[in-house]
C-alpha cells in the first residue's frame, strides 16, 4: 500500500512535526523563569557573571568609601549635593506645577496613541494607556499634573488616587526603555492595598520633553519628584512617602531619598547604583549616574547613608533589591559586598538599610517576588 | 499500541493548553513570568506539530481504507 515516494514525504513531515513539538516545548522552557534561570547560568560566559565575585571587587573596602558618619555631616552633604545640582539648598522658585487635571475614563483618547514611530520609540503618554488602569480595584481617579522648567521644559506626573486611601502615598519612577505603564500591574497593587501612586517617567519617555544633558537632565528630573512631594505634602499631607524605582528610576530614587528626608521608606530595584569599583567595566552605566559633580558631593555609599538619615527621630528605611541574573545590568551578589558597612553606618545614624537579591527569574525588572517584598516591607513600616 | 501514539497528541495538547491557562490564570504573564510571545511560540509549535502529525494519520488511514489511491 505505501509507496516509496509516500514514505519519504511521511518521514519529512514526521521530523518536521517533531521539531515543531520540540520547539513548542523547549519555547516553555526558554521563556519561562524558573526554567529561564536554569538556563542562564548554564550558558553565563564566565563565573563571575553570576556565581562568583570578581577578584578586583573583594579588593574594594566600603568601609572607607562611606565618609558620612555623623548626623550634621549627614546634613552639610545633603545641602553640598543639593547646591551641586541647583547651585542652591532649595529647589529654583521657577519651577512650577500646573494645577492637577482629571483623565476621564470615559473620555476621547488622543487620536495619535497607534503606533506611531514617537509613541515606540518614547512610550506613549497617559491618556492613551487610560484603559490599562481600568478595573483596578479601589482606583478612585486619575489626575496628570504638568511639571514645568522655564522657558522649554516640561514632563507629566501620574497621580492614582485610591477609594480608600491607608494615608500613604508611593512614588514610582520608571527607568530608561519604557514608561510606568510597564509597571501598570504592580501600581494597581499599590492602589489595592490602599497607597496613593505618584508615577513618572524620566525624561524624553511618556511625552516628557527630551532631557537635556549632564545636570541639566538631573535637574529635570529631580525637581518633578521634589516638587511633586513638596506639593503632596501640602495638599493630601500624607503620613509616610515611599518611593520606588526600577532601573535608573532606581537611581532617581536612591538620589531623591538622599535629597529628601521626607521620603520614609525607598526601594531601589536593580538600579544602576554600584560604586564604580564594584561596576561591571563592561556595563556602561547611564550617564546621568555617572555625573562627576554629583559623585564628588556623595559617592553612592554615602547617598545611601544620606537615604536613610535626617528625620529626626522618625526612622528612614532603604532596601536595594538586584536580580542576582538580570539579563541586563546590575547582576549578580555584587551589593551585598557594601551591604553590611552602609547597613551598620545607617544603623549608627537611626536608619535602616539592606539589601536583597531576587534569584527568581532572568529577567530586568520587578518581579513578583520583588513587589511581594516590597509590599509586605511597606505594611510593617506603615504598622 | 493506539493508546500510546495518542498519548502524544494528548500531551501535544495538553501541554499548551495547561500553560495558556497557567499563563492567564496564575499570574505567569501578570508577573512577567512568561512572555506573549514566549506562549505564542509554544502554543505555535505544538499546535502545528499536532497539525501534522494528524495529517499524517488521516492520510494513512485513508490510503489503508483504499479511499485514497
Amino acid at each position: 500500500m505505501l509507496t516509496p515516494s509516500w514514505n519519504i514525504f511521511r518521514t519529512t513531515i514526521l521530523a518536521v512535526a517533531t521539531c515543531s513539538a520540540v520547539w513548542g516545548i523547549a519555547s516553555f522552557t526558554y521563556y519561562w523563569d524558573p526554567t529561564r534561570v536554569a538556563i542562564k547560568r548554564f550558558m553565563a560566559k564566565d563565573p563571575y557573571r553570576y556565581e562568583e565575585h570578581s577578584p578586583q571587587f573583594l579588593k574594594f573596602e566600603p568601609e572607607k568609601a562611606i565618609t558620612i558618619r555623623t548626623a550634621p555631616e549627614a546634613k552639610i552633604r545633603r545641602e553640598a549635593l543639593a547646591s551641586a545640582i541647583w547651585g542652591t539648598h532649595y529647589l529654583p522658585a521657577d519651577y512650577s506645577l500646573a494645577p492637577m487635571v482629571r483623565a476621564k475614563m470615559d473620555g476621547s483618547r488622543p487620536t495619535n496613541c497607534r503606533k506611531t514611530a514617537i509613541g515606540k520609540r518614547y512610550g506613549p503618554s497617559l491618556l492613551c494607556k487610560l484603559d490599562q488602569y481600568r478595573g483596578t480595584t479601589n482606583l478612585a481617579e486619575i489626575y496628570r499634573q504638568k511639571f514645568t522648567i522655564p522657558p522649554h521644559y516640561h514632563s507629566y506626573i501620574a497621580r492614582f488616587r485610591p477609594k480608600v486611601w491607608n494615608q500613604w502615598t508611593v512614588i514610582y519612577h520608571h527607568g530608561y526603555a519604557g514608561t510606568y505603564h510597564d509597571q501598570y500591574r504592580n501600581i494597581a497593587r499599590l492602589i489595592e492595598h490602599g497607597y496613593a501612586v505618584l508615577a513618572f517617567n524620566l525624561p524624553g519617555l511618556g511625552r516628557n520633553q527630551i532631557p537635556g544633558p549632564g545636570l541639566t537632565a538631573i535637574r529635570q528630573i529631580m525637581g518633578a519628584i521634589l516638587l511633586s512631594l513638596d506639593y503632596e505634602t501640602a495638599q493630601a499631607k500624607p503620613k509616610g512617602i515611599a518611593m520606588i524605582g526600577f532601573s535608573a528610576g532606581g537611581w532617581a530614587t536612591a538620589m531623591a531619598a538622599a535629597l529628601d528626608p521626607t521620603i520614609r521608606a525607598t526601594y531601589t530595584v536593580a538600579a544602576p547604583i554600584y560604586p564604580r569599583a564594584l561596576a561591571d567595566p563592561a556595563l556602561e552605566p547611564p550617564k546621568i549616574a555617572r555625573v562627576p559633580e554629583l559623585l564628588d558631593s556623595a559617592g553612592y555609599l554615602d547617598l545611601f547613608i544620606l537615604g536613610t538619615s535626617g528625620s529626626g527621630n522618625v526612622p528612614r528605611r532603604q532596601l536595594q533589591i538586584f536580580n542576582r541574573f538580570d539579563r541586563c545590568c546590575w547582576r549578580n551578589r555584587t551589593a551585598l559586598l557594601y551591604a553590611g558597612s552602609v547597613t551598620k553606618a545607617a544603623s549608627s545614624l537611626g536608619g535602616d538599610f539592606e539589601v536583597r537579591i531576587d534569584e527568581s527569574h532572568a529577567r530586568h525588572k520587578i518581579s513578583r517576588q520583588a513587589m511581594d517584598w516590597i509590599l509586605a516591607d511597606l505594611e510593617r513600616i506603615r504598622q | 499500541m493506539i493508546m500510546l501514539r495518542n498519548l502524544w497528541l494528548v500531551v501535544l495538547i495538553a501541554f499548551p493548553a495547561l500553560a495558556t491557562w497557567r499563563w492567564r490564570e496564575d499570574g505567569m504573564w501578570i508577573n512577567g513570568e512568561m512572555p506573549t510571545h514566549g506562549l505564542a511560540q509554544v502554543i505555535s509549535g505544538c499546535g502545528l506539530a499536532v497539525a501534522l502529525y494528524s495529517l499524517v494519520r488521516i492520510i494513512d488511514r485513508r490510503r489503508r481504507n483504499g479511499t485514497d489511491k
